[in-house]
C-alpha cells in the first residue's frame, strides 16, 4: 500500500476511503486551495438496466426510465430541488449514461449545507400521478432536441447497428413512445431497487477539510433508516460477439454528412485491474492509429475524407466495450474503404516504438493536466469505481504498458468482422 | 475499502515539497485577482503573467485583436485555423503536432473568438507540469513552438502554400455550413447578429461563404500581415511557472522581432448597442428541416461590461433565465412543460439580451406569451426576497468558480481590456450583494424590444 499512497503523493492526490454502515462508499479528494467543490453522489443504475429479476421475480420496465426518474428526483414536496442549492450558492445538476445515473453540485460556500441536501434529495422520492404526467412532455422535447442533433445519432445509430440484443444499443433516454408508458409505481419500484446506498458512491473533490466532511456525511446517514437491500440480479441479454449488421444510414437535415466506424469488443471476465489497463492499452492503440499526429490522419484530411473533429473513443465496462472512430465525413464510402485497408495494413505491420511511446508521453501530460478540473476528477473517479476500477492508477498503469501487449491488442480487437459504420447523410432536397 | 485518513495530515506537507504548494502563502486571500497580474508592455506587445501555485497547467496564451471590417473578416477568420497547417521549420500539421506531443502531450491550439466588434485570433498551449517525471525543459519549448505557429510563416509555403490554401478554404466552407447544425447556437447566433444588425458586432464569427470564391494565397498572406502590423496583442502566462520575467523577455523580444515594437496601445472603449432604435419586436423567420424549433427573443439594454449598472443587469438577467430557481425556467419548462431548456442570455460586451429556447412549432404563441410575461413581471417590481438571494449566491458561485480555472482567468482580464475598465471579480461580487430590486427593476425597464428570431421546421407557419 506504501507503493500506492506515494504514487499518489506524486501527483498530489490523496483519496480518503470509507465504507458506511448502511453500504454506501464515501470517497473524497482534497484539493489544496480550490475555492470550489464538486460532489458528485452516484448509483450503478443507468439505461441498460432495463431488465431484472427482485427477489428472482422478472421485471422489465419501459425504456428510458432511469433518466425519467433522474428527471423526477428533482421533484420535492416541500420546495423545489433547485432552490435548495440555489439558497446556498451552488448549482445543481445530473446525468444518466448506459451504466449509471448521477447527480452533483458544484459550490464554493455552506458546504455541509449543500452535501446534506445533495444526500437528502436523492434519498427521498416525491411523485404523484400527475408530476409524472407533466414531466413526458419535457423528455419528450430532449427526445426530439437529440433527434436533431447528427452527432448524436450517427452515434446511437451505431450502437444499434453493432447489438443485436443488449440494451446499450437503445437510446439513454428512451423513445417517445416508451416513456409514455412510463408509470408511478414502476419509477418506484426502479428507485427502491437501485437507490440503495449500497448500490451507490458519494465522491467529493475540492477546498475542504477532509475530516470535517466525512463526519458530516457519516451524520447525515446515521440519521436514516433503509430497508436492507434487495436481492436483485440484473439480467442483460445474451450478445453474438459479431456484430448485428455491418452498416446503417440515416438520413437527416444537415449540410454535413457524419460517419463513425466502430469495432465490438469482446468482454469476457475482467479481473481485479484488467478493465483499466485494457481501457489504457487501447487508447494508445487508437492514438497511435488514428491521432493528430499520425501520417494516416494527415492524409484523410489532405484528401478531404475527414476534417478537424475527426476523433476516436474506446468505451468499457464490464459487459460491453466498443472503440469509435469517425466524426464529418464527406464522402463517407471512401473513408470506410480507406480505414479498412489501413487497419489491416497495420494489423501486419505492428506500432513503432516511437509512436507507442509519444502517445504514451502524451496521455500521461494529458492526465496530470485534468487533474486541475475538480469536476473531472470527480466524474472520473465514480464512473471508473462503478466499474471496479481506480482512475488514479492512469500514471502507474501507463508506465507498465508495452508495445508487443498494444500490438496484440491491436490485431484481437480491431478485426474486420467486428467493424460496423453508421452514416448519417443529408436528407435530399424534397422535403417529408 | 481502505482508510487512509491518517496519511491526509502528510499531505499537505508533501504537497509543498514537491509542487511548491502552500495554503498560508496564498498571496491571493482577501486580494482582488486582477492585482496580482503583472503586466509588462513594449509597443503593442502586453504580457500578463499571473503567479499561481495551486494549479498543475500552466496556462500560455497569445491573443491579438483588430476590429471587424467586412472586407476582411473571412480571410482573417480563417488565419488562426491555417497557422495549424505548417511553419517554415515544421512544415506540416502533423509536424506541428508530434512536437507538441513529444512535450508530454502539450495542447497546442489556435482559436478564433469574436467579442462584440472586435475579431480576436489566438494561439495558446496548455502545459502539463512534469517536474516530478522529467528534467525537460517542457515550459521554454511548448513557447518557442506558440510563436512557431503564430509567427514563422512566409509567402507560397507550408500553411500558406496554394495546396493547403486550398483545402483549407475547402474546410472554411465547410465550417461555416456546420453552424447550421446546431440549432440552438445558430438561432442565438443569428438572433443576436438581427438585435446588432448595421453593426460590426453582427459579423459572423466565421465570415461569409460567399467571399471564399475570392480567396486565394496571397490574399491570405497580406491579410496576415495586416494582421501582425495593426493589431493589438496581449500574452498570458498563467499557472505555476517558475521564471517568469525570463519567460516575459523571451516573449517580447521573439514577439517585436516580427511585429516591431512600433505603435501605440490603442485606447479602447467599446460601447455598447445604442438604444432608442426600435420600439416594436421586428420578426424574422427562417425555415429549416427541424423536429424543434428555436424561439429567440432579442433586447438592447444600452449597457455593458463597463457600465456602473453592469452589476444590477447580471441579477436581472439572473432572475428572468440564468439559472434553473429563474422565472423562465420555472415558468417555461417546470409550469408549462413547453421547454426543455430556456435559458436568457446577456452579452458582456454588445449589452444585447437574448432568451432562448427550444419548443414546439404549434406552441409559439403560448411560449412567447409567456416569456413576456417574466420580463414585464420583473419590470413590475414582482421580485421575491428568495429569488434575489438565490441569484446572488448563484452569480457568486459562477464568478468564484473562475478563480480556479487558468484560462477564466485569462479570459476574464482580457474581457476588461477590451472593454477599457477592468473589473475585480472581488469587487464585482461585493456590487452585486448590493444590488436592490429596484436596480433589478431599472434594469429590467431597460431592455428595449429588438428582435423575435423563430427557427422552425418547412411547412410551419409562424
Amino acid at each position: 500500500m506504501t507503493g500506492e499512497r506515494a504514487a499518489k503523493a506524486a501527483l498530489g492526490i490523496e483519496v480518503i476511503a470509507k465504507t458506511l454502515d448502511n453500504g454506501l462508499r464515501v470517497y473524497l479528494i482534497p484539493k489544496a486551495d480550490f475555492r470550489q467543490t464538486f460532489a458528485m453522489f452516484a448509483t450503478k443504475y443507468g439505461s441498460i438496466d432495463n431488465e431484472f429479476k427482485l427477489d428472482g421475480k422478472p421485471v422489465r420496465v419501459p425504456d428510458g426510465i432511469a433518466h425519467f426518474l433522474e428527471h423526477k428526483m428533482f421533484e420535492d414536496d416541500e420546495q423545489e430541488v433547485f432552490s435548495q442549492f440555489a439558497e446556498h450558492g451552488a448549482s445543481v445538476n445530473a446525468f444518466t449514461t448506459f451504466d449509471e445515473t448521477a447527480y452533483y453540485f458544484s459550490g464554493t460556500s455552506d458546504l455541509r449545507e449543500n452535501i446534506d441536501t445533495l444526500l437528502n434529495f436523492v434519498q427521498k422520492i416525491y411523485l404523484t400521478d400527475e408530476n409524472v404526467e407533466k414531466e413526458k412532455g419535457i423528455i419528450a422535447q430532449e427526445i426530439r432536441m437529440g433527434d436533431d442533433n447528427p452527432d448524436r445519432r450517427v452515434f446511437m445509430e451505431l450502437l444499434s447497428a453493432m447489438y443485436a440484443a443488449h440494451p446499450v444499443r437503445i437510446d439513454i433516454a428512451g423513445s417517445v413512445e416508451s416513456i409514455y408508458q412510463i408509470d408511478r409505481e414502476t419509477l418506484l419500484t426502479c428507485y427502491h431497487t437501485f437507490y440503495h446506498p449500497s448500490n451507490m458512491v458519494l465522491v467529493v473533490v475540492g477546498g475542504f477539510n477532509p475530516v470535517e466532511v466525512m463526519d458530516w456525511i457519516e451524520k447525515n446517514q446515521a440519521r436514516k433508516t433503509f430497508s436492507p437491500p434487495v436481492a436483485v440480479e440484473r439480467v442483460y441479454p445474451t450478445e453474438p460477439a459479431l456484430p448485428r449488421t455491418e452498416a446503417v444510414t440515416t438520413r437527416l437535415p444537415v449540410s454535413l454528412s457524419r460517419c463513425l466506424i466502430g469495432w465490438k469488443d469482446t468482454v469476457g471476465t475482467l479481473s481485479e485491474g484488467a478493465l483499466l489497463h485494457r481501457e489504457l492499452l487501447t487508447g494508445i492503440v487508437l492514438d497511435a492509429l488514428f491521432g493528430k499526429t499520425t501520417k494516416f490522419y494527415g492524409e484523410l484530411l489532405r484528401d478531404g475524407l475527414i476534417d478537424k473533429a475527426f476523433s476516436w473513443e474506446y468505451d468499457l465496462t464490464p459487459h460491453y466495450g466498443y472503440t469509435v472512430i469517425g466524426g464529418n465525413a464527406p464522402r463517407p464510402e471512401e473513408l470506410v474503404k480507406r480505414v479498412k485497408a489501413y487497419v489491416a495494413d497495420a494489423a501486419s505491420r505492428g506500432i513503432t516504438e516511437e509512436d507507442f511511446e509519444r502517445a504514451r508521453k502524451k496521455a500521461i501530460g494529458r492526465f496530470l493536466m485534468s487533474l486541475d478540473q475538480v469536476s473531472y476528477i470527480a466524474r472520473s473517479y465514480v464512473t471508473y469505481c462503478l466499474r471496479d476500477a481506480d482512475f488514479l492508477q492512469t500514471v502507474d498503469v501507463l508506465q507498465t504498458l508495452k508495445l508487443e501487449d498494444a500490438n496484440v491488442r491491436l490485431r484481437e480487437h480491431l478485426r474486420e468482422s467486428q467493424m460496423v459504420v453508421s452514416t448519417v447523410l443529408p436528407k435530399s432536397e424534397t422535403a417529408s | 475499502m481502505t482508510f487512509i485518513l491518517e496519511a491526509y495530515a502528510q499531505l499537505y506537507h508533501i504537497q509543498a515539497v514537491l509542487f511548491g504548494y502552500n495554503v498560508e502563502d496564498d498571496p491571493y486571500v482577501g486580494v482582488g485577482i486582477l492585482a496580482n497580474f503583472i503586466t509588462r508592455q513594449a509597443g503593442r506587445i502586453n504580457v500578463h503573467f499571473l503567479p499561481h501555485t495551486r494549479f498543475r497547467t500552466k496556462d500560455l496564451t497569445i491573443r491579438l485583436h483588430i476590429p471587424q471590417r467586412r472586407e476582411y473578416v473571412t480571410p482573417m477568420a480563417m488565419l488562426p485555423y491555417m497557422w495549424m497547417n505548417g511553419t517554415k521549420s515544421k512544415p506540416s500539421t502533423r509536424d506541428l503536432m508530434m512536437a507538441a506531443d513529444e512535450l508530454y502531450g502539450t495542447v497546442v491550439r489556435s482559436g478564433l473568438g469574436k467579442r462584440g466588434e472586435y475579431q480576436i485570433m489566438e494561439v495558446s498551449a496548455n502545459i502539463p507540469d512534469v517536474r516530478a517525471i522529467t528534467r525537460d525543459h517542457v515550459v521554454e519549448q511548448a513557447l518557442a513552438l506558440v510563436c512557431e505557429v503564430l509567427l514563422n510563416h512566409e509567402a507560397k509555403t507550408a500553411a500558406f502554400s496554394d495546396d493547403a490554401v486550398r483545402q483549407e478554404i475547402d474546410l472554411h466552407r465547410r465550417r461555416i455550413e456546420a453552424t447550421r447544425d446546431d440549432k440552438m447556437g445558430y438561432a442565438l447566433q443569428r438572433c443576436l447578429a438581427e438585435v446588432a444588425r448595421g453593426t460590426a458586432a453582427a459579423l459572423p464569427r466565421l465570415g461569409y461563404l460567399e467571399d471564399l470564391e475570392a480567396m486565394n494565397a496571397d490574399v491570405l498572406f497580406d491579410c496576415y500581415q495586416t494582421l501582425l502590423k495593426e493589431a493589438e496583442v496581449h500574452v498570458y502566462l498563467v499557472g505555476p511557472y517558475q521564471d517568469a520575467d525570463a519567460l516575459s523577455e523571451q516573449i517580447i523580444g521573439q514577439l517585436s522581432q516580427v511585429i516591431g515594437e512600433g505603435g501605440m496601445r490603442s485606447q479602447l472603449q467599446v460601447e455598447p448597442l445604442r438604444t432608442g432604435v426600435e420600439t416594436s419586436f421586428r420578426h424574422v423567420t427562417e425555415h429549416q428541416d427541424v423536429a424543434q424549433a428555436q424561439l429567440d427573443i432579442g433586447y438592447r439594454t444600452g449597457l455593458n461590461f463597463s457600465s456602473d449598472d453592469y452589476p444590477a443587469m447580471l441579477m436581472m438577467n439572473g432572475v428572468l433565465g440564468g439559472f434553473a430557481h429563474s422565472k423562465l425556467f420555472l415558468n417555461v419548462r417546470e409550469k408549462h412543460s413547453l421547454a426543455y431548456s430556456v435559458w436568457s442570455h446577456f452579452d458582456a460586451m454588445t449589452g444585447s439580451l437574448a432568451v432562448m429556447t427550444g419548443i414546439e412549432p404549434k406552441q409559439y404563441e403560448k411560449a412567447l406569451q409567456i416569456i413576456e410575461e417574466q420580463v414585464a413581471a420583473i419590470q413590475a417590481g414582482n421580485i421575491t426576497d428568495e429569488e434575489m438571494a438565490f441569484t446572488f449566491r448563484g452569480l457568486q458561485n459562477q464568478y468564484t468558480v473562475l478563480l480556479d480555472q487558468p484560462s477564466s482567468l485569462t479570459s476574464w482580464h482580457y474581457n476588461g481590456v477590451l472593454c477599457g475598465q477592468q473589473r475585480e471579480i472581488e469587487t464585482l461580487l461585493d456590487q452585486l450583494q448590493r444590488v436592490t430590486k429596484d436596480d433589478v427593476v431599472a434594469a429590467a425597464k431597460r431592455l428595449e424590444p429588438n428582435t423575435i428570431y423563430f427557427l422552425t421546421g418547412e411547412g410551419d407557419a409562424q
